[in-house]
C-alpha cells in the first residue's frame, strides 16, 4: 500500500551487525523484514542509510520473497528473486535472478522485474547475454482474462 | 671518695649502656604479625574519583564511584554505582555506568553489573547510540565492550533488541549476536 513507506521497518534476524560510521546495518539468517503491508524474507539483508536517513535494502536468499497488499484491495502482490534491492524513499524494488511476481491470478517472471511499490506498476525483462551468458532470456507473462463480472 | 672522680667515667658509661638498651627495648615495638581480615576490605574510599591523563595533559578516562574497596589478596578493585567517563581529545566520547563494578588495573578491563547503561556520543548531526544491558565487560585499552546477556541498543527513534553484543567503538561496530529484532523510525 502506498502508506507502506512512511511506516517504520519492523526487521528480525538471527544475529546483525550495525556499522554506525557508514551508516550501514547487516542482517543475517531468517531475516523478516515488514514495512506496513510490504513484507520481505531472506537469508542476508544489507540496509544502508544515507545522509538524510533515507533506507535503502539489499536482499540475498534462495530466494528472497516479497509480499504487499495492493492499495484499496483484498489482494496481495508476491514476487521473489535471487536478489531485491529496495529503496524506501522511492518504494521501488528491482528482482533480479529468477525474478518472479505474481497478483492475483496473473504473473511474470524474466531474470529483472522492477515494481514500483506506489504505482503498483513492474516492468520486467530478460537475461542479458553478456551478463549471464545465457542465451537470449525471454520473458513470461501470463494475464488472466477477466470475467465479465470483474470488468 | 678520692676515687669517685676516677670511678665517674665509668659509671657515667655504664649508664649509658643501660639507657642505650632501655631505649631499644622500647623503641624496637614488637612486630607483632598485623592479622589481616580476609573478609574484609583492606582500604574502603567514599565518593571515589580517579582520572587518567594523555600525553596531552587532557583527561582520557575518569572513574567515579559512589565508594570503592579492595580485599587483602584481590588485584579487582571493587565499586558501587561506577561511573565510567572515556574522552578523546578532551570531549566525552562514551559513558558508562552501572550499579555495581570491578576493574583490574593491570587488564585495563572493567566489569558493570546491574542496569548498565552504555552511551556513545555520536558526532554532531547523529543520535547518541544508548545500550541497556545487565552486564557489561569494557575494555579500556581497546575501547571494546561485549555482554552476553540480553540488550536494547537506542539510537534515535531506531531500537534494537538481542542476546548477546559486541561493540567495538572505535570502529562503531555493534553486532548482536542473537534474536535479533529491530524497529527502524522514518526519519
Amino acid at each position: 500500500e502506498i502508506a507502506d513507506s512512511s511506516k517504520p521497518i519492523e526487521l528480525s534476524a538471527d544475529r546483525g551487525t550495525l556499522d554506525q560510521n557508514n551508516g550501514v546495518t547487516v542482517w543475517d539468517g531468517s531475516v523478516v523484514v515488514n514495512q506496513g503491508t510490504l513484507q520481505l524474507k531472506a537469508d542476508h539483508v544489507v540496509v544502508t542509510r544515507n545522509a538524510n536517513g533515507q533506507q535503502t535494502l539489499l536482499a540475498t536468499g534462495k530466494p528472497a520473497t516479497f509480499r504487499q497488499k495492493v492499495e484499496g484491495k483484498n489482494e496481495y502482490i508476491d514476487g521473489k528473486g535471487n536478489r531485491i534491492d529496495y529503496d524506501s524513499q522511492s518504494g521501488i524494488a528491482v528482482l533480479t535472478g529468477n525474478a518472479f511476481v505474481k497478483r492475483g491470478q496473473d504473473s511474470v517472471a524474466g531474470n529483472v522485474i522492477t515494481y514500483n511499490t506506489q504505482t503498483e506498476l513492474y516492468q520486467v525483462s530478460g537475461s542479458n547475454p553478456q551478463t549471464t551468458g545465457a542465451a537470449k532470456g525471454r520473458v513470461t507473462v501470463i494475464l488472466q482474462p477477466k470475467t465479465e463480472e470483474k470488468k | 671518695m678520692k676515687r669517685f672522680p676516677r670511678l665517674f667515667p665509668l659509671l657515667l658509661v655504664l649508664m649509658l649502656s643501660v639507657l642505650t638498651m632501655l631505649l631499644d627495648r622500647v623503641t624496637r615495638q614488637s612486630s607483632v604479625q598485623s592479622v589481616i581480615d580476609r573478609d574484609q576490605p583492606e582500604y574502603t574510599v567514599e565518593d571515589f574519583t580517579a582520572t587518567r591523563f594523555d600525553a596531552q595533559g587532557l583527561p582520557s578516562d575518569r572513574l567515579q564511584a559512589r565508594r570503592m574497596w579492595q580485599f587483602p589478596d584481590a588485584k579487582d578493585i571493587e565499586f558501587e554505582h561506577p561511573f565510567l567517563t572515556s574522552y578523546q581529545q578532551g570531549r566525552i566520547n562514551y559513558t558508562v555506568e552501572g550499579e555495581v563494578g570491578r576493574y583490574n588495573n593491570s587488564t585495563g578491563m572493567a566489569w558493570f553489573d546491574r542496569k548498565v547503561q552504555l552511551i556513545d556520543k555520536a558526532e554532531p548531526g547523529k543520535g547518541d547510540v544508548k545500550i541497556d544491558t545487565r552486564a557489561l565487560t569494557v575494555n579500556l585499552n581497546t575501547s571494546t565492550a561485549q555482554s552476553p546477556a540480553a540488550v536494547t541498543v537506542y539510537q534515535g527513534d531506531s531500537v534494537a533488541n538481542a542476546i548477546g553484543f559486541t561493540y567495538a567503538q572505535k570502529q562503531g561496530l555493534i553486532s548482536l549476536l542473537s534474536k535479533v529484532r529491530i524497529s527502524y523510525a522514518q526519519p
